[in-house]
């Protein structure tokens, strides 16, 4: 549905592009997240598939329609493309009320009074605001006027839905609240979305693929699944939920000579630079007790341990002096200073390889 | 235009310029009442020039006239310039100081007139391009709550003297000064001004606030005009006024400009002008009178005093005189 | 590669509009000032008037004089306008309402005649307040002189207060309180709160006030040449006027007033890219954005009868006071202070008379449809001017800015003159010595300050607002029509209202541009005045303050009924 081919974005006056050769293809009906840190560029991708910033080279096509091409010099103003944007901001006009800010697309296509009273109301049901379709948009709260900007985005029936980080100005129980509201209204509606955001526990909930980019650059293209379970980038597997990253001096078939020393790969991987594990997928046993199975058994001590509910963090210093964070079941006992063996399953070894030059 | 065109227009033209000289009155009148409205540049508020025409249309009923208000002479003078520039015409009549008549006139704006055929007197007319309407004449005025009778200066030695020091008001213009010099000579002149000066004088943008503050009290005397002292006067305030021993003036003439829309009609308004009739018509209206007329108020109040001011060809010198002059008044302000 | 920055259609209609409006007036501005007669259309070129006005060492007195002055009044104003403004727009104070009226009044007073109120009340011989303070204090000598610089400044405040707050009141009025409240919850006290987030975020408002008070200051006439000239307190506008009425020589000094009027383009010029540059970072000052803010008021409290007394003190010094005077003056036969002998030679004579006066009449007529179209199309432009200059990325969006704001620098006498020759040389544009050469006039004048009133308003402007209309299919102009100009309105309605009031005032452009039947009120006020009836002009006054008085409260009632006004 929207296809963005080597898209590079200089700002007016900036030393260096904000956008680097960025292409991807969103499928219809997909959910994809834009992910990364702040200034590496989603935003102004998703700006620019908008139409509300000039791209400096590239194109952009929303459908079967170019609507951006410097090589055809093609660049279809905002108000008419195929597209409806929620911003961080809600950008809920002020001086009109919940039913006007609504029907404000389709007051633009002329649409008919009738007609268009009739699709305000079922858009205002569907998140739940049916009731408010009167009230002054300054007597709304927050979260009540995130809903009013998503009604208005989709009342218009556009193709593709952009959302710019629309649930961040919100606390956290209601962040979590209309995450999966969100979502299950973008898949009954059947909207194309390309959603920005930095949180990735949010990118993770939501998205059918996520693309994480990084500096204007895009690094990994993946599902959720892969990019947390199978990154293959550094910047990857520490930007999505946290990771230990091994650094690998060198690689013997599917053996692998780290700093924590020789680690047996689940399979013989080429060009490799470094291994990296999730906390969750480190087996911690306490030295006494008799070995679990498993390959790469390395020892070490528990420097910390801090329970957080539904899991224990715990922090273990390796013979080598290396530091790794763990993460256990909240029923185990350990206590600090205690001696245990860690365990790092070859098939949680992710391999990584060079991060992708800036 | 093409050729044929023009040559008629101009054969015309010289046609009527030859052919007015010849006309009387009378058929000047009838060619005014056939041309458009004659149109009258001059300064005085439209209330008072309502007068003046009303007793101009008494007399002419079918000569149509309309009266444009143009604040100042210099206001006016280039309004003229700029219209000539632009449209090749401006006012019919216009009515100025010396120094806008003869900057006009060096411009070629200004028509030659046959001042006898219309019957204006030789003494009104120094040239073939102007004639006097009325005058500014420079008058004392003082508030009579606090000065005393016996008090009032008589003459300008007296006016200058200390005890008036903050006291006495005065136009921003050393003009007064200025056309003293013309009987007195540009030493002695500079001489009274330089006293003048000394006893610090209030300035005023124009004479007719100057004549209200001495009326209100804010000043016992001021040196300003006969028609702007007139107003608190007849309104009752406490304010009287007398011609010193020399009196200084500016004569507002008035002028006829080049391929004006109506000569005939601007010959018979400056005839009737210069009537008896019209300057005290204009007299009434404006308070200004011609001085030249003994009959006037103006010049019964000005009989028997020693008049000053410049001829209208020595503009240009009294202009000079005027800028320095000018300078040296606003000096009263470093003296604080 | 797509070329960045192309001319759109609006900046292009603007740019045309613009150089018709502004650069021709500027041209022969800068043309007569090479001419050796001064007028453009006259033989000759010559740095003469350069050298007269530049080397004369006097000159330069007279441009110290005005800076003192001209900085007195900006400092003056501002600070009386923004603690006006913030009390109104920020404060819980009571009867806000009245006190938008009470505050946008004076501006519709002839500054002249505020002069003339002042002096009568405040002249060290005998005023009566003067009067007054010597009855109850037992003095000998009158204790106030307005005939001094301090007197000057005082009263040129007074009258440029309401300018200042309608700038600043509007942009107090969009201030989002998260600002505040996150400096106070930051342990911050109010000196430090006033420097680092009030000034800070109203900085392209005050700059905007501020540089249009500093060339006012400097061009001004009417209140220095009242209370300044009589003790010979000269400042430039002084020496403006007295070249185009007084110089002898028989004509204007055009010549001189454009060599003058040169370093004034200079000084805007600077002041103009300033401003630019400040508010370059427009982000930083954004405050209207979708997030539907409530205003939050500080509750006064145990000062809100000082507040309310400060309101009051404005009032009675700006409007009480010359008003009582003027209908004082008005009720009299001739100028004279107040006084119990006066008392019995009161008389309405005054009044009548204009009554009586069909010219008067007429005159009204045509100032009130000359102002309110004026009014009309000057907010018009300046909302475009606005918009083009902050949001569209078209090229010559700084040339546009400039062109609009450059009137200021123009003297008014110049402008009219320059009208002349435009509009008898376009003899097809039958304009000239009509009505209709004095609202394209005005529109031209006050360009200026209503530009920047717009500029410092949509700044404050979320660009998402327009944006979410954007990508909801709105076109540029809809987005306009329906989101920035309800939200701009208010401020674009006191950009309007004060337009109408100085229209309504206005005397020196009016009268060059006198035609036959274009006479305006302030032409008739001042005709009065100057031409002996001081008492007739004051009556003239009395009604005009009468009549704006209506306007005033008529739009106080209609902008306090608008839904979205946070009236909570």
């Amino acid at each position: 549905m929207v296809k963005i081919e080597n898209l590079w974005l200089t700002y007016p006056g900036a030393a260096a592009p904000s956008v680097k050769d960025i292409s991807l293809e969103i499928k219809a009906g997909e959910f994809l997240t834009l992910l990364g840190p702040s200034g590496c560029g989603k935003t102004s991708t998703l700006r620019s598939v908008a139409g509300l910033e000039t791209p400096t080279a590239g194109s952009i096509s929303i459908g079967d329609t170019v609507v951006f091409s410097d090589k055809q010099a093609c660049n279809v103003p905002t108000h008419a493309r195929d597209i409806a944007m929620v911003f961080q901001s809600y950008a809920i006009w002020p001086h009109m009320t919940v039913g006007q800010n609504v029907s404000f697309p389709l007051d633009v296509a002329r649409t008919p009074r009738a007609e268009s009273r009739k699709r305000v109301a079922e858009v205002l049901a569907m998140v739940g605001l049916a009731d408010l379709i009167d009230r002054s948009a300054t007597q709304l709260s927050g979260g009540q006027q995130q809903r009013v900007a998503i009604a208005r985005a989709l009342v218009r029936r556009t193709s593709v839905m952009l959302l710019d980080e629309p649930l961040s100005n919100l606390d956290a129980k209601l962040r979590e609240q209309m995450r999966l509201e969100l979502r299950d209204l973008l898949k009954r509606v059947g909207m194309t979305a390309i959603y920005v955001t930095h949180d990735q526990e949010e990118a993770l909930m939501l998205s059918d693929r996520i693309a994480l980019m990084h500096a204007g650059k895009l690094i990994e293209v993946g599902t959720p699944r892969e990019l947390y379970l199978a990154p293959t980038t550094e910047f990857g597997a520490t930007f999505l939920g946290a990771a230990e990253i091994i650094a690998v001096t060198r690689c013997d078939g599917d053996m692998a000579e780290t700093e924590v020393g020789t680690l047996q790969l689940a399979r013989t991987v080429p060009n490799l630079a470094s291994v990296a594990i999730r906390p969750e997928a480190i087996v911690v046993e306490p030295a006494r007790e008799p070995a679990a199975v498993g390959s790469n058994r390395i020892a070490g001590h528990l420097t910390s341990v801090v329970f957080s509910g539904r899991q224990q963090q715990l922090v273990v210093e390796l013979a080598s002096g290396r530091k790794m964070n763990a993460q256990v079941d909240a029923m185990r006992n350990f206590t600090p200073g205690e001696a245990v063996q860690v365990v790092l399953p070859p098939e949680r070894l992710m391999p990584l390889y060079k991060d992708p030059t800036p | 235009m093409n050729m044929p065109i023009r040559l008629a227009t101009t054969l015309l033209a010289c046609a009527a310029a030859t052919a007015s000289h010849a006309q009387s009155l009378t058929e000047l009148i009838s060619t005014a009442e056939k041309n458009p409205a004659v149109t009258w540049y001059e300064s005085s508020p439209s209330e008072q020039a309502d007068k003046v025409l009303a007793a101009f249309t008494a007399k002419y009923p079918n000569i149509k006239i309309r009266h444009t208000r143009l604040v100042g002479g210099n206001a006016l003078a280039v309004r003229s310039v700029q219209e000539i520039q632009a449209r090749g015409y401006t006012g019919d009549v216009l009515t100025g100081g010396a120094d806008h008549m003869w900057q006009l006139k060096g411009r070629g704006y200004l028509e030659a007139v046959d001042w006898d055929a219309i019957k204006v007197p030789k003494a009104m007319a120094p040239n073939p391009y102007m004639t006097s309407t009325a005058a500014s004449v420079y008058v004392l005025s003082w508030n009579t709550k606090n000065v005393k009778d016996s008090e009032v200066p008589t003459t300008w030695e007296q006016v200058l003297d200390p005890k008036w020091t903050g006291r006495i008001g005065s136009w921003v213009r050393a003009a007064a000064f200025a056309q003293l010099a013309a009987t007195q000579g540009e030493e002695k002149a500079s001489k009274m001004l330089d006293r003048f000066v000394a006893i610090k004088p209030m300035l005023f943008k124009s004479t007719f606030p100057l004549a209200q503050a001495v009326g209100a009290g804010e000043i016992d005397l001021g040196i300003g005009f006969y028609h702007s002292t007139l107003p608190p006067l007849n309104a009752g305030a406490p304010i009287k006024m007398h011609a010193l021993d020399l009196v200084p003036m500016h004569i507002i003439y008035s002028a006829i400009s080049k391929d004006a829309r109506n000569i005939a009609g601007a010959k018979v308004l400056l005839s009737w002008l210069s009537s008896e009739e019209g300057a005290l018509a204009y007299e009434n209206a404006t308070g200004r009178g011609n001085p030249m007329l003994a009959t006037t108020k103006t010049a019964q109040f000005i009989k028997g005093k020693t008049l000053s001011e410049w001829p209208p060809e020595k503009s240009g010198e009294l202009g000079e005189l005027n800028e320095r002059y000018n300078k040296k008044l606003e000096t009263v302000g470093a003296a604080k | 590669m797509i070329q960045r920055q192309r001319f759109t259609p609006l900046n292009i209609g603007l740019l045309l509009l613009l150089f018709y409006l502004v650069a021709i007036p500027l041209a022969l501005l800068l043309v007569a000032s090479f001419k050796p007669s001064g007028l453009p259309l006259d033989p000759g070129w010559g740095l003469v008037h350069f050298r007269d006005v530049y080397g004369d060492p006097g000159f330069y007195g007279l441009v110290g004089n005005t800076l003192v002055f001209a900085l007195g009044c900006t400092v003056g104003a501002l600070t009386v306008g923004g603690v006006l403004a913030w009390l109104v727009e920020r404060t819980d104070l009571p009867y806000k309402g009245a006190a938008r009226v009470a505050i946008a009044l004076p501006m519709v007073l002839p500054p002249f005649l505020l002069a003339m109120g002042w002096a009568l009340l405040a002249s060290p011989r005998n005023g009566s307040l003067n009067e007054l303070l010597k009855n109850l204090f037992g003095l000998d000598t009158g204790p106030l002189n307005i005939y001094s610089l301090g007197g000057m400044v005082f009263v040129e405040t007074l009258a440029l207060v309401p300018s200042v707050y309608l700038i600043l009141s509007s942009a107090f009025r969009n201030m989002d309180p998260a600002l505040e409240e996150a400096a106070m919850t930051s342990g911050a006290r109010w000196p430090q709160m006033i420097r680092r987030i009030f000034l800070p975020m109203l900085a392209p408002a005050l700059l905007a006030a501020g540089a249009y008070l500093l060339i006012v200051g400097f061009l001004v006439f009417d209140v220095p040449g009242t209370l300044g000239m009589p003790v010979g307190l000269f400042v430039v506008s002084s020496r403006i006027v007295y070249l185009a009425t007084d110089q002898s020589g028989g004509t204007a000094a055009y010549g001189q007033i454009a060599a003058i009027g040169v370093t004034f383009l200079i000084l805007l010029l600077g002041l103009a890219w300033g401003y630019r540059k400040l508010t370059a970072q427009a982000s930083r000052f954004v405050t209207i954005t979708g997030k539907g803010f409530r205003p939050r008021e500080l509750r006064l409290g145990a000062i809100t009868p000082v507040a309310i007394a400060l309101v009051l003190l404005y009032f009675l010094l700006a409007v009480i006071a010359p008003l009582g005077l003027l209908l004082w003056t008005s009720l009299t036969p001739y100028l004279a202070p107040m006084s119990w002998d006066m008392l019995p030679k009161l008389t309405l004579d005054n009044h009548i008379a204009l009554f009586s006066n069909r010219r008067l009449g007429a005159a009204s007529w045509t100032s009130i449809w000359v102002a309110a179209l004026s009014a009309t199309i000057v907010t018009a432009i300046s909302l475009l001017v606005a918009w083009s200059v902050l949001r569209s990325k078209g090229r010559g969006r700084m040339l546009i800015d400039t062109l609009s704001f450059m009137p200021l620098a123009i003297p008014g006498t110049m402008i009219g003159m320059a009208l002349i020759y435009v509009y008898l040389t376009l003899s097809f544009i039958p304009v000239y010595g009509t009505a209709w050469i004095l609202v394209i006039a005005y529109v031209t004048v006050y360009l200026s300050f209503t530009s920047r009133a717009a500029n410092a308003t949509l700044i404050q402007l979320h660009p998402e607002l327009e944006e979410a209309a954007r990508t909801s299919g709105g076109t540029p102009a809809y987005t306009i029509r329906r989101i920035v100009l309800p939200l701009m309105m208010p401020a674009l309605a006191g950009a309007w209202i004060w337009v109408v009031a100085h229209v309504m005032r206005e005397l020196s452009t009016a009268l060059l541009l006198q035609g036959d039947d274009n006479t305006t009120v302030a032409v008739q006020l001042f005709s009065y005045w100057s031409g002996g009836q001081p008492n007739k002009a004051a009556a003239v006054g009395v009604w005009l303050v009468l009549a704006m008085t209506v306007v005033t409260v008529a739009w106080q009632w209609l902008s306090a009924r608008r839904p979205q006004a946070p009236a909570q």
